[in-house]
């Protein structure tokens, strides 16, 4: 970060601790102003009710005059009414009317001093006025409390002016009625002489040099924020210093003087010894003080180096991220800016911070900006959201926004910070992935028409071969039907009238229509084959077996032996197809046999992994290897149709039907050793 | 045996003709009456046109139906008589060329009493006529209303 926002946003003040102990300054200060009001009033009761303990409060002290205890009263009023920030309007006039009464006796009581005459003003709350010259002074405001007094006054009068340097003179007046007081102090404390002050002759009172301490301290803190005052109450090491030192530094010296003082007048020890103490002892208490001093400042100086190390590398973390990093206030400023974004948006941190974030934000999104700022200041979190940026040269890109408020160390939300990562390619990929499924799913849609197109040419062409196949196997076989059937008739009503060599003809065209009818049949259940639609479903080929044996006579034992090796597997097959596949087997089985032998058949299955085949094992005439190739092919016939009558359909239907039922027929043989059909299909469940 | 007149449906004249052959090698003597379309059927039931005159054109008992007509199919024939006619019970005895799966199917549907396939040769033929003459004309009883039918005059 090129500017820290949270270092220069940081309160000159510092953190809670120092929040403390402005607030107790404050309370302080009202505190003091109550206790020097107070004291004013009470030692004011005591000139005008003469009651000498409220004057002095101890014997031994001198009596606070009854100017200052007034002055007291009005300044203590007068910082009490100015103690809270804001004053009303009257308050305020008050309070100022009250100051200016301080300036005005102090400046008379000066007067008096310096014209050497007296105005009458020291005696007006006195009972009993002294008549002399030397008595009056004995009542007269000590030259240093007048002074005092108006600076004071004018203090409280100027307290919130600050000067075109930005400085408070207020301050400097405080500071300096503080160095009076303090010289009054120390002279009436060593205890030279009652009036031993620089200039005056009348003494001053402890608790008057007391309230004016207090007074001044009680200025002073009324403001804890501002000027040199800030230096004591902030967390800054020099406060810390300077609340630790100071105190040391103006009470230690007078305290260690006095005892040495008090101790060389007890004729303890000589002037030289008493020096030699007083260097001792100072030098002994700072030196511990400074050595205290000098671990905590230094414990502070690691902390401080430890916190400044993590912060830079915090910052080094966020100033070197690839994502844009910037950090904003409350009303839109841009206050940090990373590498991330001086690279995503074009502008250098010099450029932007200080400036609106708005100027990221293209025209179309501007409203979006408000609502954010909303949402922030409630605190809330927005993460990643999308939406667009302008560059500085004014292109857009397609961001995704991460923004977290920033609070301070009172959890106060201060500003927002805003992760900004570009998602223009993301965006283009997935406007390109949109597009391509938008074509894709096009592109699907004609091919499904295309398909539902061909679907249905095919469904129409199918009813066309259907209807075909209807009309061939009802009107063209009708005449078929009745050639063969008038020839019958002819021959058995007609036949001795054409005699053996007419009626031998006429059976030859009876026999020749009837093998017509039967090819017809055939054609019509292959093609039926190819073109029904099949439903695969568990087949007990066992009782379809049988039940084939029991509907044709030619299969039963009156004509042929056929035997089944039970079980037999069931299969995944269509019952009509399969029927039909047996039917054609079987008789092929019991056609193909030498003339005058009885056939043979056996009928088994085995398993082959998923699949079961069934044999055919017959003890016909054999076929020879050429032949076994075309022998499933349709119209082949392999034997003269004299001796083995067909149409050379019989084995190609088996095939169909098989590879319709996701099947596979062959055949082992040898001329003279008869053939072993099978047919492999699904095993069924 | 009865007498009861059977109405044949078939437009082929062969058929017709190699019926009566073999209703006569069979020995039934039942008078065969033919219609040679599905309307004309539906019209000699209905007693309509020329079919009104139910002296030479007697409501059969019994109705022989090829399945493949002209003008009407024999489905639909079947159809109109058991949902139109007043001759909703009469016996129909289905005559087809094929035994196809689907059209069995809807005959029986229909209300078809039986299903026959045209034999291919003239024995065959002879030897299913038998086979109706035992079973049709001697020991089947019809229903009362498709024996009313007046006697044909001889």
């Amino acid at each position: 970060m090129r500017r820290n926002a949270l270092i220069d946003e940081l309160p000159t003040v510092g953190g809670a601790a120092a929040r403390r102990r402005l607030a107790r300054c404050k309370s302080f200060a009202h505190g003091a102003s109550l206790v020097v009001l107070g004291l004013g009033v009470s030692v004011l009761g005591g000139w005008l009710f003469n009651i000498d303990w409220l004057k002095r409060f101890h014997p031994a002290w001198a009596t606070m005059k009854a100017n200052s205890a007034f002055c007291f009263s009005l300044a203590g009023f007068s910082l009490w009414l100015l103690s809270p920030r804001r004053a009303t309007a009257l308050k305020l006039r008050l309070a100022q009317a009250c100051a200016l009464a301080v300036t005005v006796v102090g400046l008379l009581t000066l007067g008096e001093y310096l014209s050497g005459r007296d105005f009458g003003i020291d005696q007006l709350w006195i009972r009993e006025r002294p008549a002399n010259a030397p008595h009056r002074l004995l009542v007269r405001t000590a030259f240093e409390t007048a002074l005092s007094f108006v600076l004071l006054g004018l203090a409280l009068l100027i307290l919130d002016v600050k000067t075109n340097r930005g400085r408070w003179l207020s301050q400097y007046l405080v500071l300096a009625t503080a160095v009076i007081t303090l010289a009054a102090f120390v002279g009436n404390f060593y205890g030279i002489a009652a009036g031993y002050g620089i200039v005056s002759r009348a003494s001053i009172a402890f608790h008057t040099v007391g309230a004016l301490f207090l007074l001044c301290l009680g200025i002073l803190l009324a403001r804890p924020d501002r000027g040199v005052i800030v230096n004591f109450a902030s967390d800054n090491i020099g406060a810390v210093l300077t609340r630790r030192l100071v105190p040391a530094a103006l009470l230690l010296p007078v305290l260690v003087g006095w005892l040495c003082l008090a101790g060389e007048q007890a004729d303890l020890y000589g002037p030289a010894a008493s020096s030699a103490l007083f260097a001792t002892s100072l030098l002994l208490v700072f030196g511990g003080l400074v050595s205290w001093t000098t671990h905590t400042l230094n414990r502070i100086d690691i902390e401080r180096r430890q916190a400044v190390e993590a912060h830079l590398q915090l910052a080094a973390i966020v100033e070197f991220s690839d994502d844009a990093i910037l950090g904003k206030n409350l009303d839109g400023i841009i206050t940090s800016w990373n590498q991330g974004a001086e690279r995503l948006f074009g502008y250098t941190a010099a450029e932007a911070v200080g400036r609106p974030v708005s100027i990221l934000i293209p025209a179309d999104h501007v409203n979006e900006e408000p609502e954010v700022l909303e949402r922030l200041r409630r605190g809330e979190r927005i993460e990643l959201y999308e939406t667009a940026r302008r560059r500085k040269d004014g292109t857009l890109l397609d961001v995704a926004l991460t923004v977290s408020p920033v609070k301070d160390s009172q959890g106060r939300t201060v500003g927002s910070s805003q992760i900004a990562r570009d998602i223009t390619e993301r965006k283009r990929a997935e406007e390109a992935l949109r597009e391509s499924e938008a074509r894709l799913s096009k592109a699907n849609e004609e091919l499904e028409k295309k398909v539902q197109e061909r679907t249905a040419k095919l469904r129409e062409s199918i009813t066309e071969l259907e209807a075909f196949s209807y009309s061939l196997s009802h009107d063209m076989r009708a005449p078929l039907r009745a050639i063969r059937s008038f020839s019958q008739i002819v021959l058995t009503e007609y036949g001795e009238k054409i005699g053996s060599a007419g009626t031998d003809l006429l059976t030859k065209a009876a026999d020749a229509s009837g093998r017509l009818d039967r090819l017809i049949q055939e054609v019509l259940a292959f093609s039926k084959l190819s073109h029904q639609e099949i439903k695969l479903e568990t087949v007990e080929v066992e009782k379809l077996i049988h039940r084939t044996i029991h509907e044709r006579p030619e299969f039963q034992p009156s004509d042929a032996d056929i035997e089944i090796q039970s079980p037999l597997l069931p299969v995944r097959g269509h019952e009509a197809s399969l029927t039909q596949c047996v039917t054609n087997l079987l008789d092929n089985g019991v056609k193909f046999v030498e003339r005058g032998v009885r056939p043979r058949i056996l009928v088994r299955s085995e398993a082959r992994g998923n699949e079961v085949r069934l044999w055919f094992e017959d003890n016909g005439i054999g076929i020879d290897k050429d032949s076994q190739a075309r022998l499933f092919g349709i119209f082949q016939q392999l034997h003269p149709s004299k001796a083995y009558p067909g149409t050379g359909i019989g084995l190609a239907i088996v095939r169909k039907a098989a590879e319709r039922m996701n099947g596979t027929v062959g055949v082992e043989s040898e001329p003279g050793k008869g053939s072993h059909f099978w047919l492999q299909l699904p095993r069924g469940v | 045996m009865n007498q009861f007149p059977i109405l044949y449906v078939e437009d082929n004249e062969d058929d017709v003709l190699l019926l009566r052959f073999a209703f006569k090698r069979a020995d039934i003597l039942n008078p065969l009456h033919f219609a040679q379309d599905g309307q004309e059927a539906i019209d000699y039931l209905a007693g309509a046109g020329k079919f009104s005159d139910r002296a030479k054109y007697p409501i059969p008992s019994l109705v022989l139906l090829d399945l493949k007509l002209p003008k009407k199919m024999g489905m639909e024939v079947l159809h109109w008589i058991r949902e139109e006619s007043s001759v909703r019970k009469l016996p129909v005895v289905i005559l087809s060329a094929s035994a196809q799966k689907s059209d069995v199917d809807r005959c029986y549907e229909f209300g078809a009493n039986a299903f026959l396939v045209k034999p291919s040769d003239a024995d065959g033929l002879a030897d299913m006529c038998r086979a109706l003459k035992h079973f049709w004309l001697t020991y089947n009883i019809f229903p009362p209303e498709c024996v009313e039918a007046p006697k044909p005059i001889q």
